[in-house]
């Protein structure tokens, strides 16, 4: 049972991403928002699926299923040590990945000895009301409840983040704030009001979970990480729309992630290239969003009928996998 | 006409997706469960096509003996099951054999093989299984379980 689901989850992983690939190629021009919601679907579709499935509700008889994961489950049980060692490594090396670049560094950043203090700031302040006026102005429905405050992180880094699950709280580094002006400030405040429109810290850990439940699955790990980028693009694309200033947003940008700070130069020669690794990998990340803001091609609005049927013939695709 | 065009797009890219996985699946797995299996007419005739074939040296008094139905799969992934029924109606019934997916004839007791299905053994049906030569082999019945691990215990080689 257990081999089953796990072969039936990576079938699902695999062709959920092979699926996205070729849509992006047909339908390059969806907005970034669009996007982020087929991927998180296409995270939290296959667990879903075995709890359908456990659940005892309709599925495909055997032998019309397109992928009959009980046969698989068979052969590969059949299979002797051989394909043993290859599906423990395949998968306990997916584990590791996961284990190693998202809980560790998780539990570190929780196990800080004293974390920073957060202060008011008048100048947050404003910047704050400036933009949830023009989120308004522009239409924008705000979850219902409590609207996040806004705090200045005592930190010389450059940071800037939506903390909090219940009640969001967006804070932004002195260090980060001493650089932008004050368009500026409202691009990065947008961008973050814009996760908060978008469910917040509460929706990114409810698809964090899904991930977490497949954390053996090398697809699901790249369908992940594709989410969160395509959920930065997708508030980028807010922020740019609300404030109607895609450039200031961009140069926010810049000056929080353009240049990060090299390894201290007494570190070892592995915290050096993993600094390095790191580094360039952000530096092509900032890259990607830089140039998306600044040449608005693709069109704002998805079309609501495409994402919903769209993200149908994934479930439906997925279903008949067994 | 642009949004319509991307509709169509992906129900074909989505369906030429599926006809992929599809045809790998036929392709790599063979035909499915129901096809492969054929009736043989004897545990004689099993034994002169198919070895190793693993019989009962006990059987409860409820069963009878020659099985009722005999099955045997031959190809990538051979097999064999025989049907053993019980003297009267109503009475207990029982599977025994090797190898999976199992022929369509066992219905009900084919829950009870650990990869069919999520809900598994229903009861009255229970399953036993002990390795032989690599190959596992499995006794489905709905037998009280001590007498389906006497009837276990009992399998020898012929």
């Amino acid at each position: 049972m257990l081999l089953r689901a796990v072969i039936q989850n990576l079938a699902q992983g695999v062709v959920a991403l092979v699926w996205m690939a070729g849509l992006r190629r047909l339908a390059a021009a969806l907005a970034a928002p669009a996007w982020s919601d087929l991927l998180r679907r296409a995270v939290l579709l296959p667990p879903l699926l075995l709890a359908w499935r456990l659940a005892g509700l309709p599925t495909l008889p055997e032998r019309l299923s397109v992928f009959r994961a009980d046969e698989w489950a068979v052969l590969v049980g059949e299979g002797g040590v051989a394909t043993a060692v290859v599906a423990a490594a395949l998968l306990g090396g997916t584990v590791l990945l996961f284990l190693f670049q998202e809980v560790v560094p998780a539990l570190r950043s929780r196990m800080r000895p004293q974390p920073a203090t957060e202060s008011a700031d008048d100048r947050l302040d404003a910047a704050l009301a400036r933009v949830l006026a023009a989120f308004r102005a522009a239409g924008w429905t705000l979850p219902r409840g409590r609207l996040p405050r806004i705090f200045r992180l005592e930190v010389d880094d450059r940071v800037s983040a939506l903390h909090g699950f219940a009640e969001n709280r967006i804070v932004l580094s002195r260090g980060l704030l001493d650089q932008l002006d004050d368009q500026e400030l409202d691009g990065a405040v947008a961008h973050e009001l814009a996760h908060h429109a978008r469910g917040g810290n509460l929706r990114l850990f409810g698809v964090w979970l899904a991930r977490c439940l497949q954390a053996f699955n090398p697809a699901v790990l790249a369908l992940f990480r594709e989410f969160v980028e395509a959920e930065e693009a997708a508030c980028d694309a807010v922020a740019a729309r609300v404030l109607d200033r895609p450039a200031a947003l961009a140069s926010a940008i810049l000056k929080a992630h353009g240049t990060p700070a090299p390894a201290p130069a007494d570190a070892t020669p592995w915290r050096r290239a993993r600094a390095e690794v790191v580094r360039r990998a952000n530096a092509a990340a900032t890259r990607d969003r830089v140039e998306r803001l600044l040449k608005p091609s693709r069109p704002w609005a998805a079309p609501p009928l495409f994402v919903t049927g769209a993200s149908l013939l994934l479930a439906l695709l997925l279903w008949s996998l067994g | 006409m642009k949004r319509l065009a991307s509709t169509l797009k992906a129900l074909l890219w989505t369906i030429v997706l599926a006809a992929v996985v599809l045809a790998a699946d036929r392709l790599l797995l063979g035909p499915s469960r129901s096809v492969g299996w054929v009736v043989v007419g004897s545990v004689r005739a099993l034994e002169r096509s198919m070895e190793p074939v693993l019989l009962p040296s006990y059987l409860p008094e409820a069963l009878s003996w020659p099985p009722a139905r005999v099955f045997r799969r031959d190809g990538r992934r051979p097999g064999w099951w025989m049907e053993i029924e019980p003297r009267r109606t109503p009475g207990p019934v029982l599977w025994l054999g090797i190898g999976s997916p199992v022929p369509d004839a066992m219905r009900a007791a084919a829950r009870c093989l650990p990869a069919s299905t999520p809900s598994g053994c229903a009861p009255p049906w229970h399953q036993l299984s002990r390795s032989f030569d690599g190959r596992t082999a499995w006794v489905i019945s709905t037998l009280a379980p001590t007498e389906l691990e006497r009837v276990l215990d009992g399998l020898k080689r012929r």
